[in-house]
């Protein structure tokens, strides 16, 4: 029996697999034997998860018997209907726009073409809807930007596909010429700078590259909601990397939504990467992208190379990189995940001279880091549910150690959440799991370089004299760290549910149909509604525990419960008034109440 | 020669089915006299000017020598200019007499099918474009790297032009502008006759860019122009960018390194206002760019710039690269009060000049010259703040010398101590530069016999002998190092004050290594553990030498030791080492102390730095 090194399984079409349970395959099959099916018996089968194939470790690894399960394993998601979004960045140099094209076209060439993951012999051919936008900070265009919408590409169509889209540029293109030479007053120039044209720029119809970005996020979620049921969804971005994010919270909440709806957001990188003699002022941020990439397990790809067809269906790096969902990526994300994958750098440059100057250097250069433990505390409850919010809240697993002889388990699990910071988040828990008594002793660490700890650690009142950047990195990370505690906290009550059985006896006036809290107007706190019937101690301990659930805010339920979308249209009860968007005679807009769903 | 870099001119040419055509030409020949040159061109045009003065003598003058290289008639410009096809799509490079021509030919003929009919049903002739070529013309004996940036702007030039070629057919358009005013000039009087090209700067956009880009190679060395209203170029030509007045030769790769050595622990320098800098900033340019100049200061080394900024440090560093290639700020090391600064040699000592002025606008209550001759001694900076200067009190005092140096940093009039140190002993510091890479260094006691014993080793020995011998002399006697060493150590305990006294007298190691005898084999099974550090690290006869040092015998020094190990390849200096490593100066100083049999130290060049060196 060989020790796997890649285990590949398969997630079938019907479902979408939530990053939770993709972790719980691992481990439950930590340790255990795995036996690939065959060919037949998988196209068959009905589960969730198969395992496809497996690789063992190529060379002998001297680890003691202890701790064996540094694994890595790879989930692999075929046939797949990831949709699929493309937002191309024109901000700059337009000639980017063809390159783009050229860059979507090979990527997509690539993704439709069968494969076979290393080690079964089983060929997919995976099903990838798609919605190709375009993004333009010129928010003057009213054109439409969606060049093309939730088509299923396969080797047959591609082609035409491609074809329209190149249209669908080309119009976009000359649209935004049309649309920023109008605007532009007959000024010399709408890209020109002030003392070019004697008049002041016009500002205010561009939006700030910031909020470009963001805006972006959220159409593509946008977008993959409006494409049909699928296992795997993900953003792909095609940009030249000038891009910037605003501010961390904001950014936050678009990653949070990101991991929690599990779409990957993937960066494809247009054009070279940074050369000093680039374009005055337009600088790539790899960084960022990377970052996101990694938060939100996709991949970042600083070029994007032809792949010819070959008849060994091999995977090639568009495979790799936007459909195999790997469980363990690496947390570090300026290691350059995509580097290594690429052998043979292919750079189409348009403006070539010189190479490249490597000015990439390791995330944390040989610095040691601090460490210093924030928390540490035995939480009642298992180790897979602790394990589960937090790959919700991002983080990603580091290291999985099994002590046999002390039977115990360990985790460790990472987030990067600043610049020069991370968080670690360790977990240990008795091994093999038991069902009777289940503790999970966890620990905060925050670790980063000297300097950023020392930051962190700092009174707040002492940094008058830090820049506005630094404080809000700083007031983020213990936002962060405030709501692990809370997210904690919240995990043990719900997971108090069994041991008590008021918790789960529905009390009497409840099932008669009476509602246990109502909202009372202007509040944002429940009352109770049945205080009236008696004082009742199994009442009063029920509404305490469904009280803090009740409070939830329903963008986190998918965090902690099994939620389903149902997406429905509704209604509007009365016709709807010609004339929505103007104010009626006494200055006031119309309301429109919609209670029922549109049939069909 | 300051204006070898500078072209001599620009020309477009295209082919097609009118045959080999010159649709513009700039500067153009002027008629008549100076007064119809546009904007007084010929005048801007410094190696017109200066030609006399420049080239005594020189025979073939006639090409190059009124700038506008007249000996070539158009049609001949456009017969030489527009190569065969099967030569486009790559760099193009032509050399007659003493002028050279550099482009980039790009065919667009697979573009502007579509275009075609639509174009031309205007006009009368029927005119398809196969290829067009944008020429830089310059003096033959450019330097190849200049030869390269050229080419790169020409293609640069040609993709965006191809672009709107394919997208809206704007350069057939032009050519009929072309076309059309051509012929309207071959149909005028014959004495009304006027320059086309001059009418072609009225009437045609891309004429005016075009003239706009050799303008502004000739001023500044940097270009910005909008094709068509919609795509951008811009260009820099660090030769030129970085001349301040008569300048050394910068060659584009020594740029580019340097700009990659670009560390932590260096600070940037604006050389500009950051008003004027916001300005020039494209309206799109990368958000991140904007924050650093908002925060960039010369007191804060990079690092704290990056935390400051909440960006990464890696990207932190590509933006002051990309600014300093576009010379609108420089590396130096913060300004702090151990610094010792000096005058720079090519200070201007008149007494009245351009800078006088400024410098009076900005500080009205200082001289210029009295504060330059402040500077002529080097001396710590802090003991300026402590005398002369003023009655002002102390704090405001600091603050308003740090304003003064600063400045006179941006105008390049001051430079950092070590410059002098660097000429005085510039013949041992070449010597030294050579040695650091040799990792072997045999000491006085050691006899010819061990050499014998390993043939290799010898090898090197022998070859470094005469440079060491004058090494060990550099380092036996007082040198810069030394004295800066014995300074740094005493006043170690500020690390966040990074700057380390020198510029460019970074101190670097080399691990000499001698072979030894095999009693030293047990004590190496005894500490297998730091040898096994050591062993990924060394080759077997380095870490013997390194195990026969007495202070290996104790495991905190070894470890130390084991651990800095991989900087002891004479390419990182002390504050390169402090900073990855991650140890104090103190704590360093000691174990070279202690290692100092097999460890020195020696002096070379900053290659962040070299490149500002040289603008002094």
């Amino acid at each position: 029996m060989a020790e796997a090194a890649d285990v590949y399984l398969l997630m079938k079409e019907e479902y979408r697999i939530s990053r939770n349970t993709r972790a719980a395959w691992f481990f439950d099959h930590l340790n255990q034997t795995v036996t690939p099916k065959s060919d037949e018996e998988l196209l068959q089968s009905k589960e969730e998860l198969e395992v496809l194939s497996v690789l063992p470790v190529v060379e002998e690894s001297s680890h003691d018997s202890d701790e064996p399960s540094q694994q890595a394993m790879r989930f692999f998601q075929a046939p797949i209907f990831p949709s699929w979004q493309e937002d191309t960045d024109i901000q700059l140099g337009k000639v980017n726009i063809m390159n783009s094209f050229t860059c979507l076209s090979n990527c997509l060439r690539g993704l439709i073409q069968p494969f076979h993951v290393p080690g079964s012999s089983c060929l997919l051919s995976p099903m990838i809807y798609i919605t190709v936008v375009a993004y333009t900070p010129v928010s003057a265009l009213t054109t439409q930007q969606v060049l093309v919408q939730g088509a299923l590409i396969t080797a047959d169509v591609i082609d035409e596909v491609l074809e329209i889209l190149q249209q669908e540029i080309e119009t976009f293109e000359n649209k935004l010429f049309n649309c920023v030479n109008e605007t532009d007053h007959g000024g010399s120039g709408y890209f020109l700078r002030a003392q070019d044209g004697g008049l002041s720029v016009s500002q205010p119809d561009m939006a700030l590259p910031e909020s470009c970005f963001m805006n972006m996020l959220w159409c593509g979620i946008l977008a993959l909601q409006l494409l049909p049921p699928n296992t795997s969804a993900g953003i792909v971005v095609i940009t030249d990397g000038v891009i910037g994010v605003r501010e961390d919270p904001i950014l936050n909440n678009a990653l949070a939504k990101l991991r929690d709806s599990t779409i990957a957001c993937s960066f494809i990188q247009v054009g070279h990467g940074f050369l000093p003699h680039s374009a005055f002022g337009y600088i790539p941020h790899t960084e960022i992208m990377q970052f996101i990439a990694t938060a939100t397990q996709g991949s970042f790809l600083d070029q994007c190379p032809e792949v010819c067809d070959d008849s060994s269906h091999d995977m090639n790096i568009y495979h790799t990189a936007l459909l195999v969902w790997s469980f363990q990526k690496d947390i570090n994300p300026l290691k350059g995940y995509q580097q290594s994958m690429i052998p043979s750098p292919k750079v189409s440059e348009t403006f070539s001279s010189g190479k490249s100057i490597g000015l990439r250097m390791p995330r944390f250069p040989n610095l040691p880091l601090q460490r210093v433990k924030h928390r540490e505390e035995a939480l009642q409850t298992g180790l897979f549910t602790v394990m589960a919010v937090r790959l919700r809240e991002g983080f990603t697993i580091k290291q999985v150690t099994i002590h046999k002889s002390k039977g115990v388990i360990e985790v460790r699990l990472a987030l990067s959440c600043a610049q020069s910071g991370q968080i670690e988040y360790v977990a240990k828990s008795q091994w093999p799991p038991t069902t009777s008594r289940r503790v999970t002793h966890v620990e905060v660490v925050m670790e980063g370089t000297y300097d950023f700890i020392h930051d962190i650690n700092c009174p707040l009142n002492k940094m008058d004299s830090r820049s506005l950047f630094k404080t809000r990195v700083i007031k983020n990370f213990w936002q962060i760290i405030r709501s692990l505690r809370d997210a904690d906290r919240l995990l043990v009550h719900m997971h108090s549910f069994a041991a008590n059985p008021a918790y789960y006896v529905v009390p009497e006036g409840t099932s008669k149909g009476m509602p246990l809290f109502y909202m009372p107007p202007n509040s944002d706190t429940p009352v109770l509604a049945q205080q009236h019937v008696k004082k009742d101690e199994s009442l009063a301990q029920f509404a305490q525990f469904w009280k803090r659930i009740a409070l939830m805010e329903p963008r986190k339920w998918q965090r902690w419960l099994h939620t389903h979308q149902i997406a429905m249209l509704l209604m509007p009860d009365l016709p709807l008034p010609k004339h929505l968007h103007h104010p009626t005679a006494a200055g006031r807009f119309v309301s429109v109440q919609c209670k029922l769903a549109r049939k069909n | 020669m300051a204006d070898k870099c500078t072209p001599l001119g620009i020309v477009l040419v295209s082919s097609g089915s009118k045959g080999d055509l010159l649709l513009f030409r700039y500067p153009y020949k002027v008629e008549t006299s100076n007064e119809t040159a546009p904007n007084g061109l010929s005048k801007t045009n410094r190696f017109a000017l200066h030609a006399q003065d420049d080239l005594p003598g020189n025979p073939k003058r006639t090409a190059a020598s009124d700038g506008i290289f007249t000996c070539f008639t158009d049609k001949i410009l456009a017969i030489i200019l527009t190569p065969k096809t099967q030569l486009c799509k790559r760099p193009f490079e032509l050399t007659v007499d003493d002028v050279k021509f550099v482009g980039f030919p790009t065919l667009v003929q697979d573009v502007n099918q579509r275009w075609r009919e639509e174009v031309t049903s205007s006009v009368s002739v029927q005119a398809t474009m196969i290829m067009f070529n944008v020429v830089f013309v310059l003096h033959a004996d450019s330097h190849p790297s200049l030869i390269q940036c050229y080419q790169d702007l020409s293609k640069r030039l040609a993709v965006a032009l191809k672009h709107e070629e394919r997208r809206c057919g704007y350069l057939s358009r032009q050519a009929v502008v072309v076309h059309t005013t051509m012929d309207e000039v071959a149909a005028m009087p014959e004495d009304s006759e006027e320059s086309p090209f001059k009418l072609l700067m009225q009437r045609s956009k891309l004429c005016r860019g075009l003239a706009g880009v050799f303008q502004g190679l000739t001023k500044t060395g940097t270009c910005h122009m909008v094709i068509n209203n919609w795509i951008e170029v811009s260009f820099c030509l660090p030769h030129k960018v970085h001349k301040v007045s008569h300048m050394l030769k910068i060659e584009k790769n020594g740029m580019e390194e340097s700009v990659s050595a670009i560390k932590p622990y260096h600070a940037i320098l604006l050389l500009e206002r950051i008003g004027d800098l916001w300005e020039a900033l494209p309206m799109d340019c990368s958000p991140a760019l904007r924050r650093l100049i908002k925060f960039a200061s010369p007191l804060k080394n990079l690092q704290a710039l990056a935390s400051d900024t909440d960006l990464h440090l890696s990207q932190v560093f590509q933006l002051v690269g990309h600014l300093v290639y576009w010379g609108k700020a420089t590396v130096i090391y913060p300004v702090c009060e151990t610094n010792e600064y000096i005058l720079s040699p090519r200070v201007p000592t008149e007494r009245h000049s351009a800078l006088h002025e400024e410098f009076h606008q900005l500080f009205p209550s200082e001289f210029l010259t009295k504060i330059l001759a402040e500077f002529s001694l080097p001396t710590p900076l802090k003991e300026h703040r402590l005398s002369k200067i003023g009655d002002y009190e102390r704090a405001e005092h600091s603050a308003n010398l740090v304003k003064v140096v600063v400045w006179l940093l941006q105008k390049r009039l001051l430079t950092q101590t070590c410059y002098t140190t660097e000429n005085k002993r510039k013949e041992k510091k070449r010597l030294v530069d050579k040695c650091t890479h040799l990792c072997l260094h045999r000491t006085p006691y050691r006899g010819p016999q061990n050499d014998s014993e390993n043939g290799k080793d010898l090898e090197t020995k022998l070859d470094s002998n005469p440079d060491l011998a004058e090494l060990s002399k550099l380092y036996g006697e007082d040198s810069p190092a030394d004295k800066q060493t014995d300074r740094a150590s005493s006043s170690g305990g500020q690390p966040e004050n990074l700057s380390y006294d020198s510029d460019d007298l970074s101190f670097s190691m080399s691990l000499e290594v001698y072979s030894n005898t095999d009693d030293e084999q047990q004590k190496l099974l005894m500490r297998r553990g730091m040898v096994f550090m050591l062993m990924e690290r060394l080759t077997e006869a380095e870490r013997k030498a390194v195990l026969s040092v007495p202070a290996a015998q104790s495991p905190e020094d070894l470890k130390l030791f084991a651990r800095l190990s991989p900087y002891f390849r004479g390419k990182h200096h002390l504050e390169e080492i402090m900073y990855w490593a991650n140890v104090e100066r103190g704590q360093l100083y000691e174990l070279l102390d202690k290692f100092r049999s097999i460890l020195i130290t020696c002096t070379h060049q900053d290659a962040a730095t070299i490149t500002y060196k040289e603008f002094l």
